[in-house]
């Protein structure tokens, strides 16, 4: 697995185009939320308590984010909990960009992975983008705010998939 | 129940428990609204019913946390 900085305006396609506009809004607001937060059902809200060890703890799941398309159903009061047993060493990798977030600083990063779905035989490469800044919903400390998407090509090919899954029989 | 008496329920008492509960209103009310712009309860499916309550209680446990530091 590779994570690298990468600057918004340098991400391509729609993805690029969502993380952007989600950056534009946290500089309008100073951070603080408000209901017309962009991409809302794609987002993930965590705890900033984080140490750099593990993800910290999940709140807020957007119906359409990452973490619930990977998820595949699996639905409960901690979800950190479930990404940590299911997948420790992404646990382990993609925790330190909380951290740093939790810190001040914006994180905008390029991950690259190789996953082995369920009854494949050969891993296959994932890319994503990813923006986690604080998050203030009225109380003293802020939550973090991520938004993870596919890169631009596998973007596309990710919503095609999703928008033809009813065809296909179970 | 249609939305405007789920946010009065659950909503307001949400927002009673923080400095800033206007802010916890807003959050709920744009979670239910993310569901293709449904707002009427009885729309919602059971599945879709569960997320919205498990992503307010998960982010009031996270936001009583913020809350105390």
């Amino acid at each position: 697995m590779h994570i690298k900085h990468i600057d918004p305006a340098n991400m391509k396609g729609l993805a690029g185009q969502y993380i952007q506009e989600l950056d534009a809004f946290l500089r309008h607001t100073d951070g603080v939320f408000r209901p017309n937060i962009p991409v809302f059902d794609r987002l993930v809200f965590t705890s900033s308590t984080a140490s750099g060890d593990h993800i910290p703890q999940i709140g807020y799941v957007g119906n359409r984010s990452y973490i619930k398309e990977v998820m595949e159903g699996q639905y409960g009061g901690d979800f950190a909990s479930v990404i940590r047993n299911q997948d420790p060493q992404f646990d382990t990798v993609v925790a330190g960009g909380f951290a740093r977030a939790a810190q001040g600083d914006r994180v905008f990063e390029l991950v690259e992975m190789e996953v082995t779905p369920p009854g494949a035989l050969a891993s296959v490469p994932v890319s994503y983008y990813r923006l986690i800044d604080r998050l203030w919903l009225g109380t003293p400390s802020p939550v973090l705010v991520n938004l993870t998407l596919p890169t631009s090509a596998q973007f596309h090919e990710h919503q095609f998939l999703l928008g033809k899954a009813h065809l296909w029989p179970n | 129940m249609d939305v405007q008496a789920f946010l009065s329920k659950e909503a307001d008492t949400y927002a009673d428990l923080f400095q800033g509960g206007f802010v916890i209103r807003g959050f709920v009310r744009t979670v239910i609204e993310s569901y293709d712009g449904k707002s009427d309860w009885r729309d919602f499916t059971a599945g879709e019913r569960n997320e919205i309550i498990l992503n307010c209680h998960r982010m009031i446990e996270l936001l009583m946390e913020a809350e105390r530091d």
